[in-house]
């Protein structure tokens, strides 16, 4: 005879409460572990002061158009949403954008460095540039420590909007970095914002330290 | 079978137990819980394992420059995905089916579905995850589930949407109507899923319901095949009791196995203990090997035949105890095809040495212990029938009296007789049996005893005459042995009458009677000697036959009449009376009493014969008395031997008495001389009762026979009819004259009347009258007249011609 689950009887009070506490002890990791997982999507990565263009001509600039910069680490998971949206940008742009990728490489690359699902997927997006900053030197003068970090700059080489263009980290969809970028698109003289970044970050630890001392 | 329909009206009407429909509904619902935690577990491992490979796949580590670290992902994949899959796992082992664990797995899976969504970077296909989690969970058909899921999944995205509305909707900003609309689209979902549980609850409650009613049906069903089972096996018990009890047994082949079922008496019946198995030949070789072939023969024409079958058989026990059964049986048909023969077998050895010792009784004489009467007829009728189909085959039937046996009964006593008759039944059985007669190759030879000193030995497939011969005078040698017989010796002979077969005898009555035939031929020609039926004796026999056929027709045919003689007195010449004489008119011819009243006795037809003369006579009597009642005439009429012991002849004689109103003593019943002396407590009895109704007895034809003049006053009789053998030498020889003279004397003394008969010359007429004789009666007078002649004679008073004639014949006698 199978009893009925409802008169399950409880073998004593203790232990009764100790299954309450259990339970109660168990929803509370959950739901720290949620809060966790959300407060790690939702803080910002850290970044520097964004500078002039004028002072990188080496770089490959069009001067026809908006520039926009994207600084990469390519070992980042969460960049995989910063390109995915970045895609979707260009295409948006309707070609008022000029790409350019600036990809951490450290001067000693370790086996596969450039050779991952992310490098790939920056190969594929069109009429972008890349270029590698070899130990971050470049990514630390343009102020990028998290990876994912964008610059666009106007034909001027003035910067117009400098942050992140996901809305969480590695979350793809809707953000405000892609839609300011927009905005300054169709109107160049909009007043420059800044935005949340979301990503790896891109420096050693040590030369986060350094430029913090410098 | 009833329908969900039938079984949802039957609970309206409450004929289901309701208590038991809604334990049934909540144990399946349990089961079902039980079951759904257990897809659960396998579900949590597999969620488990799936949030850990996305992880691994997705975002394995994190890097910080050349550094890298595990991801926090892969972290939350194996920490917090471990306590929302490992939690409600071990609740599902320990408290399966329970609410609190249905919560557990409520609440983790749907907090799988937001670890996943962050796992997968917010992919918005990783949201249909939630969709998929709300249908598992309407697995339990537990409501309250649904609205925990919705109720988690309205509160994240309550709290997501007012915080980073973008990772719940996809667009920067977004109103309470954006979660409403989410809420809306969940609560979709939530009712499509509510109202299948509500389906699925309500037949799952009609199937419960249709479980109790088919539990109480099948209880109730249960009860009563219980009861009709203990019914059964009462019954069965009774039977077996009653079978025990009567010696009966039952049986059963099943004809597609031809594998025999014995019932406990049946078993008991063959000596069997109770868990023997019988196989059909087993169960043959139960009979004696001689009522094989008889089972076997039985049992296939049941089958083939389809009929029943009943015989008796004799039969071996598993003891070695002999016994003999009688087995019934009959064929059970199923579409028309034998299935099963079955039937009862009973024991019946008691009924047969039952039946045996009856037959032994009812076959067998007691006195001599030989086979009686009526074995003998139906040995005969046997025999009879066997030479009829087989003429080749032949019997004898040897009859056999033992001469001067009733001289020895009488002067020796009743027990000497009984004596000699043991002795004689003793000398035949051996004669039969051990004897010098070597019927080893010859024919069969039985002794029977008839009644008597009559004897009967038939012989059965006899083939020569000689041989039939040769043990008649073997019997004769024997019996003609003296007989050592309580200090007496006795030496007598036999006579045998032998019938052989061959002479178209259908009925074993007509064999005996003419072998009896042949026994009389043998006495008459000397005794002590045998004489074979032959040709004359058959024509005798075959007219004789012929004449009991037709006096059979005769009393229907009113062929039968009366004369009248006249009997006269002889003091006045008037006519006292008349004697009835019978006589039978056939085919236009008169035939004496002579002729047909010997095949009367015979056959027994003489008692309706004999009724009929006495009611004509004394009817007749009473007219005459009518007519002519100054005349006081009297009328004597012959009794039979076989009238004299028949009961109902006092009883008619009173009833015609009576219905004529004619006195009794002008009746005379005239019974003879040798039925008078036989002296046999019968015909005392019955002259007794005809002396007490007032009939006078006559005793007819006196000095024939070997009575006495000293005897007769011991018999009660009235009148004395003296034969006509002492008229005819009357006139002639002196001394017959003497012998009447004492007679008449005697008579009178006794007070005794005395009747002459057969007067045919006016001398003897002369002489009797000299002699005082009271009445004479003869052709001198009158013969025997027919009614209407008598009438005629009172008519016209001829007896003064009588008297005229009387007293010329004493003038004559006078002068001579």
């Amino acid at each position: 005879m199978v009893r009925d689950a409802s008169t399950y009887p409880v073998k004593n009070q203790l232990f009764r409460y100790l299954k309450v506490l259990l339970i109660g002890l168990w929803a509370t990791a959950v739901l720290l572990g949620m809060i966790g997982l959300q407060l790690y999507a939702s803080t910002p990565g850290q970044s520097g002061p964004v500078p002039s263009l004028q002072q990188f001509s080496y770089l490959p600039i069009d001067s026809q158009r908006s520039n926009l910069i994207i600084f990469i680490h390519p070992q980042c998971p969460c960049t995989r949403a910063s390109l995915t949206e970045l895609e979707k940008l260009i295409i948006r742009s309707e070609n008022r954008l000029a790409v350019l990728s600036i990809v951490y490489t450290p001067s000693k690359p370790p086996k596969g460095w450039n050779d991952n699902s992310i490098h790939q997927q920056l190969q594929s997006i069109p009429g972008i540039r890349v270029i590698e900053d070899v130990d971050g030197e470049l990514s630390r003068r343009f102020g990028a420590y998290t990876s994912g970090w964008t610059i666009l700059y106007d034909r001027t080489g003035q910067p117009l909007y400098w942050g992140g263009i996901t809305p969480q980290r590695g979350h793809e969809g809707d953000n405000s970095g892609s839609q300011a970028i927009l905005r300054y698109l169709d109107d160049p003289h909009l007043p420059a914002t800044q935005g949340p970044i979301f990503g790896c970050p891109i420096l050693e630890k040590n030369k986060q330290v350094e430029r913090k001392a410098r | 079978m009833i329908s969900s329909s039938q079984s949802i009206s039957l609970d309206r009407e409450s004929s289901i137990p309701s208590k038991r429909a809604e334990y049934l509904f909540s144990e399946r619902l349990a089961i079902l819980a039980r079951q759904c935690d257990r897809t659960f577990i396998l579900l949590m491992v597999a969620q488990w394992a799936g949030a850990i490979l996305i992880a691994c796949y997705w975002s394995p580590r994190t890097w910080q420059g050349t550094t890298s670290f595990i991801h926090p992902h892969l972290l939350a994949a194996v920490i917090l995905g471990g306590l929302l899959s490992g939690f409600p796992i071990y609740f599902a082992i320990r408290h399966p089916g329970t609410t609190v664990t249905r919560v557990i797995i409520t609440v983790s899976q749907m907090s799988y579905s937001s670890l996943l969504i962050h796992l997968t970077g917010g992919r918005i296909e990783t949201h249909f995850h939630v969709f998929g989690s709300l249908a598992f969970l309407a697995w339990y058909l537990d409501r309250r589930m649904l609205l925990l899921a919705t109720l988690i999944t309205t509160v994240d995205h309550a709290v997501r949407g007012a915080f980073w509305p973008e990772t719940i909707y996809g667009v920067l900003s977004a109103g309470p109507w954006r979660t409403i609309e989410h809420a809306v689209w969940v609560m979709f979902e939530d009712i499509f899923l509510i109202i299948a549980i509500q389906r699925n609850l309500k037949e799952l409650r009609e199937n419960a319901s249709l479980q109790a009613y088919t539990e109480q049906e099948y209880e109730r069903i249960d009860r009563e095949v219980q009861s009709k089972t203990r019914e059964i096996a009462e019954k069965n018990v009774f039977l077996d009791k009653v079978g025990e009890i009567a010696g009966v047994g039952g049986w059963r082949l099943d004809l597609q196995t031809m594998t025999p079922f014995w019932t406990a008496c049946t078993r008991a019946l063959h000596g069997v203990d109770d868990d023997y198995q019988p196989t059909l030949e087993s169960a043959i070789a139960f009979y004696a090997p001689e009522a094989r072939a008889l089972v076997r023969k039985e049992v296939q024409k049941a089958i083939e035949c389809g009929t029943g079958f009943d015989f008796d058989a004799p039969m071996i026990r598993a003891d070695g105890k002999h016994i003999y059964v009688r087995v019934l049986g009959a064929v059970e048909f199923e579409n028309g095809r034998p299935v099963r023969l079955l039937g009862a077998i009973q024991d019946i050895t008691r009924h047969r040495e039952m039946e045996q010792q009856l037959r032994d009784a009812a076959y067998r004489d007691k006195l001599t212990g030989l086979a009686n009467r009526a074995l003998l007829m139906e040995h005969l009728t046997k025999a009879i029938q066997t030479h009829q189909e087989n003429p080749e085959w032949s019997y004898a039937v040897l009859f056999l009296d033992f001469d001067r046996f009733k001289m020895v009964n009488d002067s020796l006593g009743h027990e000497t007789g009984d004596e000699l008759l043991r002795e004689i039944a003793q000398r035949l059985r051996w004669v039969t049996a051990d004897g010098s007669i070597s019927h080893r190759d010859g024919p069969v030879a039985t002794p029977y005893r008839l009644g008597g000193d009559e004897f009967v030995i038939l012989l059965q497939g006899c083939h020569a005459k000689d041989h039939v011969t040769r043990i008649a005078e073997t019997a004769l040698e024997v019996l003609r042995q003296p007989y050592q017989i309580r200090g007496h010796e006795i030496v007598s002979t036999g006579s045998i009458g032998i019938v052989i077969a061959g002479y178209g005898h259908e009925r074993a009555e007509d064999v005996l009677r003419d072998a009896d035939t042949a026994m009389y031929r043998a006495k008459s020609a000397g005794k002590d000697r045998y004489m074979l039926f032959n040709e004359r004796m058959h024509t005798e026999a075959l007219r004789r036959l012929e004449t009991e056929s037709a006096l059979r027709r005769a009393l229907e045919r009113q062929e039968l009449f009366l004369n009248y003689q006249p009997i006269v007195a002889l003091r006045d010449g008037r006519i006292a009376g008349f004697e009835a004489l019978i006589r039978w008119r056939r085919d236009g011819r008169i035939i004496q009493p002579d002729e047909f009243i010997p095949v009367a006795e015979d056959t027994g037809m003489i008692l309706p014969i004999g009724r009929w003369v006495i009611e004509q006579a004394i009817q007749q009597l009473s007219v005459w008395r009518a007519e002519y009642p100054s005349d006081d005439l009297s009328m004597a009429i012959n009794l039979s031997r076989k009238q004299l012991i028949d009961r109902e002849l006092i009883p008619c004689i009173r009833r015609v008495l009576e219905h004529c109103k004619v006195p009794p003593a002008a009746v005379k019943m005239e019974i003879t001389e040798s039925m008078v002396m036989e002296k046999t407590d019968s015909v005392l009895q019955t002259i007794r009762s005809l002396h007490e109704i007032g009939v006078k007895v006559s005793m007819d034809d006196f000095g024939t026979g070997h009575s006495s003049l000293a005897s007769l006053h011991e018999f009660p009789i009235d009148i004395l009819k003296l034969d006509r053998l002492f008229m005819q030498n009357l006139c002639l020889d002196l001394n017959a004259t003497a012998v009447v003279n004492a007679t008449l004397t005697l008579a009178h003394h006794l007070g005794l009347k005395v009747v002459a008969e057969g007067l045919e010359t006016p001398e003897q007429v002369a002489v009797l009258q000299s002699l005082d004789c009271d009445f004479v009666q003869g052709y001198l007078f009158s013969k025997p007249l027919s009614s209407n002649a008598v009438e005629q004679l009172l008519k016209d008073k001829q007896h003064l011609v009588i008297q005229k004639l009387l007293l010329d014949s004493g003038k004559q006698a006078q002068a001579a």
